[in-house]
């Protein structure tokens, strides 16, 4: 790990941040999946 | 006579240098067509404001409009918010919601932004700065400016020439990435598809139902994903047809015009013309290479747990240059195997990464903003 002072709670953020975007996708991923099957026998 | 060439003799060779820099601009966007809405006004606007004493920009008490305008749209982060309504309203999200779990690709294509602000930031740029130059890897115009303007980055200029620039050249940047990362074999799984319908109230409820799910998680991301969402929902209500037209068309168009022209006040030379440009540069390509490098290794371990195989290539698409990287990497598939195509998973994929790039956008902002003085 680089020798640069914060380094550490800057990579700490980053990994989180990835992260963050993988469990908002899930979530939204299986909203969606709900969603397609609620309405999938309606007529639109 | 003195008087008439005064202001020539305070002509510096670094203001020559970016005349050539906006003239290389100009020739991309009409010679070579690469995102020529936004690098010909930037191009331009990149001459005007390297004249000596120019009247475009502020000098001394004097307001120049470009200042004016980049006051009242830019450094408010309002232009790029408005173009994102126009942004939305163009968006057709169908080919994701008859296929929802093609989204994870768009999250793992987000991987470059995280790794280049590390990397920025062990080179030395301020955490502020790195998180501003990381974020060229949403591959996103708007959201790229409006974390940039938020963060208060000094290197405003720099990052958006790069990342539109990065934008246009997708094509030359990914194929040699994708091949590097995957076999022939995996390149030739082929990905049939047949389309699923989608209910109007799914596609009504998608924008509105993203917008609270990542609102609720990184409140800064509201404004960004909120507008885009906006947007699509003037597109997919059915019953204002005439605001989406304006949306994409007008508006998307005038904001566009004046992003180019206002951003380019941050071109002058003693800010564009250093060491720290050249690096970012640099730090973008990077960004690009491990965005893509993300996407695809992402689906190459979903191939591992899953009984259906998908061609990892799509992974590459989670970046959100679109509809540039689907084209790419169906160009791709057809030239492995002409009977693969691979175009509609690479759009829902591709569409996925326009999402994805604005919640990292708000993930950064919620994160990093801790540092703001």
């Amino acid at each position: 790990m680089p020798n640069v002072p914060g380094f550490g709670e800057v990579l700490l953020k980053s990994v989180y941040g990835w992260l963050g975007i993988f469990i908002v996708t899930i979530v939204i991923i299986l909203v969606v999946m709900i969603m397609n099957k609620a309405t999938s026998n309606k007529k639109d | 006579m003195q008087d008439l060439f005064s202001n020539v003799l305070e002509l510096q060779w670094q203001q020559v240098v970016m005349w050539a820099i906006g003239g290389i601009l100009i020739y991309l966007a009409i010679k070579k067509e690469m995102e020529p809405s936004l690098l010909l006004p930037i191009g331009f606007g990149t001459i005007l404001v390297n004249l000596p004493n120019s009247g475009a920009v502020t000098q001394a008490l004097e307001e120049g409009p470009l200042n004016v305008l980049f006051d009242a749209g830019v450094a408010n982060e309002l232009f790029p918010l408005l173009l994102f309504v126009g942004i939305g309203a163009m968006i057709d999200f169908k080919p994701l919601l008859s296929n929802p779990k093609l989204m994870i690709f768009g999250a793992a294509a987000q991987f470059g932004i995280f790794f280049t602000l590390c990397l920025a930031f062990a080179i030395g740029f301020d955490v502020l700065d790195a998180a501003s130059i990381a974020i060229i890897g949403a591959a996103d115009g708007p959201t790229s400016i409006f974390v940039a303007t938020s963060f208060g980055s000094k290197y405003l200029g720099a990052i958006i020439v790069v990342a539109y620039s990065y934008m246009a050249l997708v094509p030359i940047i990914q194929p040699p990435v994708v091949k590097l990362v995957t076999t022939k074999k995996e390149r030739l799984i082929r990905m049939p598809y047949a389309e699923k319908s989608v209910s109007k109230t799914t596609l009504i409820l998608f924008p509105i139902v993203i917008t609270a799910i990542a609102g609720l998680v990184a409140p800064k991301s509201v404004a960004l994903v909120g507008f885009l969402m906006f947007g699509n929902l003037l597109r997919v209500c059915g019953v204002l047809d005439s605001l989406s037209e304006t949306a994409q068309k007008v508006l998307a168009n005038l904001i566009t015009l004046f992003l180019g022209l206002t951003v380019a006040s941050q071109m002058q030379a003693e800010s564009f013309l250093t060491l720290e440009t050249l690096m970012i540069l640099g730090l973008g390509l990077l960004a690009f290479i491990f965005d893509t490098i993300g996407g695809v290794m992402v689906a190459k371990l979903y191939n591992l747990f899953s009984r259906t195989k998908i061609n990892p290539m799509i992974g590459a698409c989670g970046i959100s240059a679109f509809p540039m990287s689907a084209r790419v990497i169906n160009k791709m598939g057809l030239e492995e195997d002409n009977q693969n195509f691979l175009l509609m998973h690479a759009v829902g994929v591709n569409v996925s990464g326009q999402i994805a790039s604005v919640i990292a956008g708000g993930l950064i902002m919620t994160l990093f903003s801790t540092y703001l003085g």
